[in-house]
């Protein structure tokens, strides 16, 4: 029988999962494992048993909170090779691989705030029960002390990676606040809504908000955002190297961090800038 | 002292390593080159040149022009960073570090295992979990391990005297050497931050750099590069006043909790929170709040002078201010430049190329500029102005 490896995700069709995906397909075909995908929906994830012939299995991939971390410590202190993405668990902590989020935040801040000349920033939130989304509203939280710029509640924005919910948030914000010049999103697709809501207000973007996203793929490209470039196909590559190490016998603790760039593009205004100078 | 003589097989490392490091460098790039520069035989640069492209770390490139007396154009030799990779790994009481590099000592892979509270005795099977998790990610053979540790390292390359870890004589090459099956080299953590600073930051001006590291206690690292050496020691226990506090007691992070303590209460309204950060003390100072005020100026005035003792003592063409307090931003520098004036001619201080250091890699990448320096002897921290 083939050898198989279990991937636990909410909603296998979204970007992110989709890319995840394709990556740990790559390392598991070269390594001769098949996969098994329990796709599920993501309001109720964390709380439904798995399908997946977990005895059968040679190791389990869970994406995100797609599963609870009751499950993750039972099937770890059972003996299965798990890798984690983009998610983490304590005590005893499960391998995970997660993008630096930290540094991608950080590049976004210096990259507005220095050399942008922005200093009013906004912040739409990612998934606050999401690893990732804590992560991003910490580091801002911090870049920001960092730039010796205040802290307003009122421009930190429910998001939740749901570009719907970020919409109405920064439609919600513009009814009582337009002196904003910039917009962090925690996520492209949230970004690329900011945009439209803006310029349906009126703003022109760039020149009145300067708009960056966290992570990158072709409508970020098509649509001129700046972003931060986080490869999400690599990020699945690492964790199948990870759990095939742990199959392959290495004890493995901690976290592989994923390194992330700036892209520059239209968006942030600065390469109109660099034309105009 | 007995001294030896090198054995032959020393003998022949030694020489890959010269002409590992004349390609890698670019001094030359075909046999006949090599052999004027390192001054061996051509047969015998020929013949390790062979080795080396055998093992993959360098390949033939095309040919280069003829010389202008004529005669077979060269074969040219390109060195192959993607051949081998190198693990880093800086051992803290805050958490392990790994980095996973090529050659060129170019980030590849990162790998972490943090602490919420200083263990009191690290487990080595900790070690050998971040070792692992970068292991996993190899894209090339693994050549060795370097190690960085808060503790002292032995000649015999024991790890003895790190308080913080629970350490005491733990042969940490032999475990390491034996469950990976490479050479693993392994060095102070404060040193290997000043290794890397000078290998990969310093400018190319700069022929030796003192870093001043600040975080839970007071250290220091030196390179100088025209001799090789370099070094890491704690100053935490030294007292710039014999009859006053310990460097430690003045600037160590407890210490400076303390003084934010003080400041609070001093200062009630102050924007100083309880559990308070570096960057804390940044913002405060720019809001113009006193009580963070109060505080930076204490940690420049302790600052400056210590400055103005490692100038006059070291003279380092490079100067850097890392660990926690360099969150404290340029700000921060400029103002124990100010003071340090006072202590220092300026024409001197201007001598100096200061910098803040805020890399998370510094001391994991440090670990890989040493055993890349010690495997293949091809980072140089030799004299730059040469």
């Amino acid at each position: 029988m083939a050898r198989q490896i279990g991937i636990i995700t909410n909603d296998q069709t979204k970007v992110f999962q989709r890319s995840v995906i394709a990556g740990i397909q790559i390392i598991a075909e070269q390594a001769d494992y098949e996969l098994l995908v329990d796709s599920r929906d993501a309001a109720q994830a964390p709380h439904q048993q798995t399908d997946l012939p977990l005895g059968r299995l040679a190791g389990l991939i869970v994406i995100a909170n797609a599963t609870s971390d009751a499950f993750l410590h039972e099937a770890y202190a059972g003996g299965i090779p798990i890798s984690l993405i983009s998610h983490r668990v304590s005590d005893p902590p499960v391998p995970t691989v997660i993008p630096n989020n930290a540094q991608g935040i950080a590049k976004m801040v210096e990259h507005l705030v220095v050399t942008c000349g922005r200093e009013q920033l906004v912040f739409i939130n990612g998934d606050l029960n999401q690893n990732d989304g804590i992560e991003r509203r910490d580091a801002f939280l911090q870049e920001l002390t960092r730039h010796n710029l205040p802290i307003d509640p009122q421009r930190l924005l429910e998001g939740r990676f749901i570009p719907a919910v970020a919409a109405d948030s920064l439609r919600a914000l513009l009814a009582t606040d337009t002196s904003f010049d910039a917009i962090i999103a925690a996520d492209y697709l949230m970004a690329l809504e900011a945009i439209a809501v803006l310029k349906d207000h009126g703003l022109r973007v760039p020149q009145d908000v300067a708009v960056i996203g966290f992570g990158d793929g072709p409508e970020a490209r098509d649509h001129g955002l700046t972003a931060i470039a986080a490869d999400v196909a690599e990020l699945g590559k690492r964790s199948a190297r990870q759990l095939l190490g742990q199959i392959n016998g290495l004890n493995i603790r901690g976290t592989t961090l994923l390194s992330v760039s700036l892209e520059i593009r239209e968006s942030c205004g600065c390469s109109l800038q660099n034309a105009n100078s | 002292m007995r001294i030896k003589k090198a054995t032959r097989r020393q003998l022949r490392e030694h020489n890959l390593q010269l002409i590992l490091r004349a390609v890698h460098a670019g001094i030359a790039d075909s046999r006949a080159a090599l052999a004027q520069e390192t001054g061996l035989a051509k047969p015998t640069v020929s013949n390790l040149i062979g080795e080396l492209i055998d093992e993959g770390l360098l390949v033939e490139a095309g040919r280069g022009q003829s010389a202008k007396t004529g005669g077979k154009r060269p074969r040219l030799l390109e060195f192959v960073p993607v051949a081998r990779q190198v693990i880093g790994l800086s051992i803290s009481e805050y958490g392990l570090h790994g980095v996973l590099s090529d050659l060129n000592g170019t980030l590849q892979a990162e790998h972490i295992l943090r602490y919420d509270d200083p263990p009191t005795q690290l487990d080595l099977n900790d070690v050998a979990g971040v070792i692992n998790g970068l292991v996993a990610q190899l894209d090339a053979p693994l050549l060795c391990l370097g190690i960085g540790v808060p503790g002292t390292v032995e000649a015999d390359e024991s790890v003895t005297f790190a308080p913080h870890l629970g350490w005491q004589a733990l042969p940490l090459v032999e475990e390491l050497g034996d469950t990976y099956d490479v050479p693993v080299y392994i060095e102070n953590n404060t040193a290997l931050s000043a290794v890397a600073q000078f290998a990969f930051q310093a400018s190319n001006q700069a022929s030796s750099l003192a870093s001043l590291i600040v975080n839970s206690t007071v250290e220091i690292g030196y390179v100088l590069g025209d001799t090789d050496f370099y070094s890491g020691r704690n100053l935490g226990a030294l007292r710039p006043d014999p009859a006053g506090q310990t460097l430690d007691e003045l600037l160590g992070w407890s210490a400076i909790k303390a003084q934010v303590a003080q400041a609070r209460r001093a200062y009630p309204d102050t924007l100083l929170p309880e559990r308070v950060r570096f960057l804390d003390i940044r913002y405060g100072t720019a809001q113009g709040d006193a009580a963070s005020q109060a505080v930076h100026n204490h940690i420049e005035d302790v600052l400056a002078q210590l400055l103005a003792w490692i100038i006059a003592l070291l003279r380092p063409d490079h100067l850097s201010i890392a660990g926690g307090v360099a969150d404290l931003g340029d700000y921060l520098l400029a103002r124990v430049l100010d003071r340090a004036a006072d202590y220092i001619p300026p024409q001197t201080l201007d001598k100096i190329h200061f910098s803040l250091v805020t890399d998370p890699h510094l001391d994991a990448l440090g670990a890989v500029a040493y055993a890349l320096q010690q495997d293949l002897g091809i980072i140089q921290w030799q004299d730059k102005s040469a």
